[in-house]
């Protein structure tokens, strides 16, 4: 085994083979429904041929330090975590969008609006504090005037928030968290009070991300990853059913039922040029020009 | 037997094949070591992971608060690729959603059973356990943790290539290196020196290793020294100690070359056997010294007569022998030969002693009179006791019919020289006839020689010897100028004016200047050149065909006519009629001679006929009878010439001849 090993290798490097996928092409991607694509084309194997491994991580803020560590090449998130990763990564660029958060995006709460704003007791607010869910809150607490109530904020990934046991607090809190991990939240009894499929909410766009010069050295690689993420979505459209049984595990084990109700809160972007996303998304002020054209 | 080469080759794949294995071992405990620490970083890791979940781990269930920390353990340790919890055999939490069963007890590796480098290698997967109370009982969870195959490949190979870089493929430019340095600085000098020790065929440059230059100039030194004692023998072997002359070895070859070549060359050499009248008398008297002296002096008159490329060698007592082989004829031989004979005959003044001597030379030609060395030599000692039979300083041919023809030759060549001196030649006019109007339009000159002894000579009996001895080109000169010369004096005259024919023979043509001599002769005779005609005969073409038309054309343009003798009987071909410039055809006298005979009439017919079509004027000769001018007529031959109306006649008959024939006609 190892002579051959040896020889293999002492033949590789003297005919000096190399081709395009030489390279692996590290991503770091978080439970959401808008990037089940990437989880799809993985659980299918249809990355391997191309070197493409996929981290597969709890949260958007795991992601994000993840990559900032230098774990992975590129990562999924939104525009908030894109701002965030640019003040130290300069090059870093979208290079895929995904979807619009239509409602996956949301803020939980045990109490109303009205209850929130009348109630005495300090607010426990639970959630991923260096994400898209900060954003989400601060502006969820100007526009109900509710930044002047004793709030403290609770920093915890969204697997451990999902299972958490509140009953126990008996105090007004309120959860931001996103879809699927709203779905055991709201089975305990947490009610929506807002998302992002009102229009008073930010625009939250699902993204990848990478630094320019990343995206040169895989190139082909970036390529047909659009590819098989636009293959994906449109295996999705003509048959939820299996895809579903391959990225079920990636949601955390949610049902068929919740699954398709899912992905009524987002709204897919990945056939939209740049120019049409400007159009219909006048408030993103991410660069597009970046954008991947998986035709060309 | 080992050469340096293999010697060489072998030491360099030893230390290549010592160098590999080396390499081979050092390499597999790099990949050994690179195992261990690639296994202990992933432990590590591990370890870490597990003492910080096992610490706030309360229960199974509460898996789900560290799922956040299990994922990151595949995310930053680039050597796992997944990582799965089961409790029992219930998946607790896989972070790859592809591993969802429990791997085999055959996959878990098992640190006393294998090393790090079968762990990375067999696939195997590391475990380890996460722990918690279950009430008083201390219970745990099973952590699996997979390798990335492919990153422990690619950290195997990136030391691999680090290795064959820095080590690898550095020795193996060092080994070229050296291996370029023993080929260029010992095996290449070697075999450079075995090349020369062998065939000397090109002294080798000087050497960088001083023990290589002193064996290359010890062997250069050598061997120069060997030349020159070889060509020293060569020489000694093949000269004439005495005389200094190639002796009969040497003859032997350069006579085995000559005959090679003259068989090829399809030519004829000479070969002459000299032997001196009476050399026993001169040695008897005078001594030895005296006649070796004389030999010397022999060698070196016959050496200044003879030229560089002729072959003359001694072959012993007072012997020689001489090949020539570039005489122009045979009376250039002659005249050779006697040269040799008349300065041999003069007295030689040797060590104040006057020597007076002759020699007798018998001569034998190739192929003729032998095609082999021996019989060469054997026919031409024949042929010199001949000559010493016929008294001293005689030379004689082996063939006693050639002798005297080439006797009789000599003679007539010598009297036709003379009789050009003397004017002993005179031109023969014989008119031409127009037959349609029975008028003299031109004559042909005709040579004559009245010989002082022989009489009137026809020209049959010496023109062939002229042109064989090239005596031809002063006597044709000599035709023309008469013929232009009398064509003039006839025209003062007035007794005609009509164009005079000239036969010109192929050598005169083709030698040199003849076309610009013609031109100055017309020139300075202020000559009408329509009066003079070029008869030639057919044979010319054969001769050179590009450079008979170049001749003809410029002699045309000059405004000369050009007619062709004794059409019928040579070479005759209807596409020279078309190339060259003739203006008259002149059918031989065999012609007409036999015109009743139904196929030679169809012969002059035709002709005649071809000649009106091509244009060109038709003339028959030898008419004698009337019929054979009415046929003539007949068949609208143009002209005619033969004894009918007269034969060739001296100037002064012709002369007269053309006024009694204008008062008749």
């Amino acid at each position: 085994m190892k002579k051959i090993h040896f020889f293999l290798l002492l033949v590789v490097f003297l005919t000096g083979c190399s081709n395009d996928y030489d390279h692996r092409l590290k991503i770091s991607v978080n439970a959401w429904i808008g990037y089940t694509p990437i989880f799809y084309a993985y659980d299918k194997g249809w990355l391997e041929s191309y070197n493409i491994e996929v981290l597969n991580l709890v949260s958007l803020a795991e992601s994000m330090h993840l990559y900032d560590a230098g774990n992975s090449d590129a990562l999924t998130g939104t525009q908030y975590e894109f701002k965030q990763l640019k003040k130290d990564h300069p090059g870093l660029t979208p290079l895929m969008l995904f979807d619009r958060s239509n409602g996956g995006d949301m803020i939980l709460s045990n109490l109303s609006i009205d209850e929130l704003k009348q109630t005495d007791q300090i607010i426990d607010i639970y959630l991923e504090i260096d994400s898209v869910n900060s954003e989400l809150i601060r502006e969820f607490l100007n526009y109900y005037k509710l930044s002047e109530h004793q709030i403290r904020y609770i920093n915890k990934d969204q697997a451990v928030l999902a299972k958490m046991n509140y009953v126990a607090a008996q105090k007004p809190v309120l959860i931001v968290t996103y879809v699927p991990y709203n779905i055991s939240l709201q089975k305990k009894g947490f009610k929506i009070i807002s998302s992002t499929r009102e229009p008073n909410v930010i625009t939250v766009i699902d993204a990848l991300f990478a630094t320019q010069k990343v995206i040169n050295q895989h190139q082909k690689q970036f390529k047909q990853l659009k590819k098989e993420v636009d293959r994906a979505i449109a295996v999705l459209k003509n048959d939820p059913q299996e895809y579903y049984k391959h990225v079920k595990y990636y949601l955390h084990d949610i049902t068929y039922q919740e699954f398709l109700s899912s992905l009524e809160e987002i709204k897919w972007l990945n056939d939209l040029s740049a120019e049409q996303i400007k159009k219909v998304l006048p408030s993103v002020d991410i660069p597009l020009n970046g954008l991947i054209d998986a035709k060309s | 037997m080992l050469s340096l080469r293999k010697l060489s080759y072998l030491l360099l794949s030893g230390t290549i094949l010592i160098f590999f294995v080396s390499f081979y071992f050092f390499f597999n405990k790099q990949l050994h070591t690179t195992a261990d620490v690639i296994v202990h970083d992933v432990e590590k890791d591990t370890a870490s992971l597990v003492y910080s979940i096992s610490k706030n781990l309360q229960q199974a269930d509460d898996l789900y608060q560290f799922t956040s920390e299990l994922k990151r353990l595949p995310a930053s340790n680039p050597f796992v690729s997944a990582v799965q919890v089961f409790k029992d055999n219930k998946l607790m939490l896989t972070t790859d959603q592809r591993l969802r069963t429990q791997p085999d007890s055959r996959q878990i590796y098992i640190p006393e059973k294998m090393d790090s480098y079968d762990l990375l290698t067999q696939n195997k997967v590391l475990t380890n356990h996460l722990y918690y109370f279950s009430g008083l009982n201390k219970s745990f969870l099973t952590l699996y943790i997979y390798l990335d195959r492919e990153a422990v490949s690619a950290s195997i190979d990136k030391l691999f290539f680090q290795m064959i870089f820095w080590m690898l493929l550095l020795t193996i430019i060092y080994f070229i290196l050296i291996f370029l340095i023993i080929k260029k600085m010992i095996i290449n000098p070697a075999e450079i020196l075995r090349q020369y020790a062998y065939y000397q065929s090109e002294i080798p440059k000087k050497m960088l290793l001083t023990d290589y230059e002193y064996i290359r100039s010890s062997m250069v030194q050598t061997f120069e020294r060997l030349e020159k004692e070889k060509k020293a023998l060569y020489r000694i072997a093949r000269t004439d100690k005495l005389s200094g002359l190639p002796n009969r070895e040497a003859l032997h070859e350069k006579l085995d070359w000559l005959i090679s070549v003259s068989e090829r060359m399809d030519s004829q050499f000479a070969l002459l056997f000299l032997d001196l009248d009476d050399f026993k008398t001169i040695n008897d008297s005078l001594g030895h010294s005296i006649g070796d002296a004389y030999l010397k002096q022999v060698a070196l008159v016959i050496k200044k007569i003879t030229r560089n490329n002729d072959i003359v060698a001694r072959i012993g007592g007072d012997e020689f022998v001489i090949i020539l082989n570039t005489y122009k004829n045979l009376l250039d031989l002659t005249q050779i030969i006697e040269r040799i004979q008349n300065e041999l005959k003069k007295t030689q003044i040797i060590d104040s002693h006057p020597i007076e001597s002759s020699c007798s030379i018998g001569v034998a030609f190739f192929p003729k009179d032998g095609k082999d060395e021996n019989t060469l030599m054997k026919q031409a000692d024949i042929a010199m006791y001949q000559a010493k039979k016929n008294g001293k300083n005689q030379y004689h041919f082996f063939t006693s019919a050639l002798y005297e023809t080439v006797q009789k030759e000599i003679k007539q060549a010598r009297e036709i020289k003379s009789g050009i001196k003397n004017q002993e030649f005179e031109l023969y006019y014989q008119p031409k006839v127009d037959l349609k109007s029975g008028k003299i339009i031109a004559c042909e000159a005709l040579i004559r020689w009245n010989h002082p002894q022989d009489g009137l000579v026809a020209p049959n009996d010496f023109i062939p010897l002229a042109e064989k001895e090239g005596l031809i080109i002063e006597l044709g000169n000599w035709i023309i100028e008469e013929a232009v010369r009398q064509q003039m004096v006839w025209k003062e005259q007035g007794i005609c004016d009509i164009p005079i024919a000239v036969n010109i023979s192929a050598r005169q043509l083709f030698y040199e200047g003849f076309t610009q001599n013609i031109k100055q002769l017309i020139k300075q005779n202020n000559f009408d050149p329509e009066k003079l005609d070029i008869e030639i005969t057919e044979t010319l073409f054969i001769e050179d065909t590009s450079k008979s038309l170049d001749i003809l054309t410029e002699l045309c343009n000059q405004g000369l006519s050009i007619s062709l003798d004794d059409f019928g009987t040579g070479y005759s071909s209807l596409s020279y009629l078309k190339r060259f410039p003739i203006h008259t055809l002149k059918i031989d006298k065999i012609f007409i001679d036999d015109y009743q005979i139904q196929t030679d009439s169809v012969f002059l017919e035709t002709i005649v006929t071809m000649g009106k079509n091509l244009g060109i004027t038709v003339l028959c000769e030898g008419v004698e009878e009337k019929e054979q001018l009415k046929f003539l007529q007949s068949i609208g031959c143009d002209q005619y010439q033969g004894y009918y109306c007269s034969k060739p006649l001296s100037a002064s008959n012709f002369a007269g001849f053309i006024s009694a024939y204008k008062t008749e006609n």
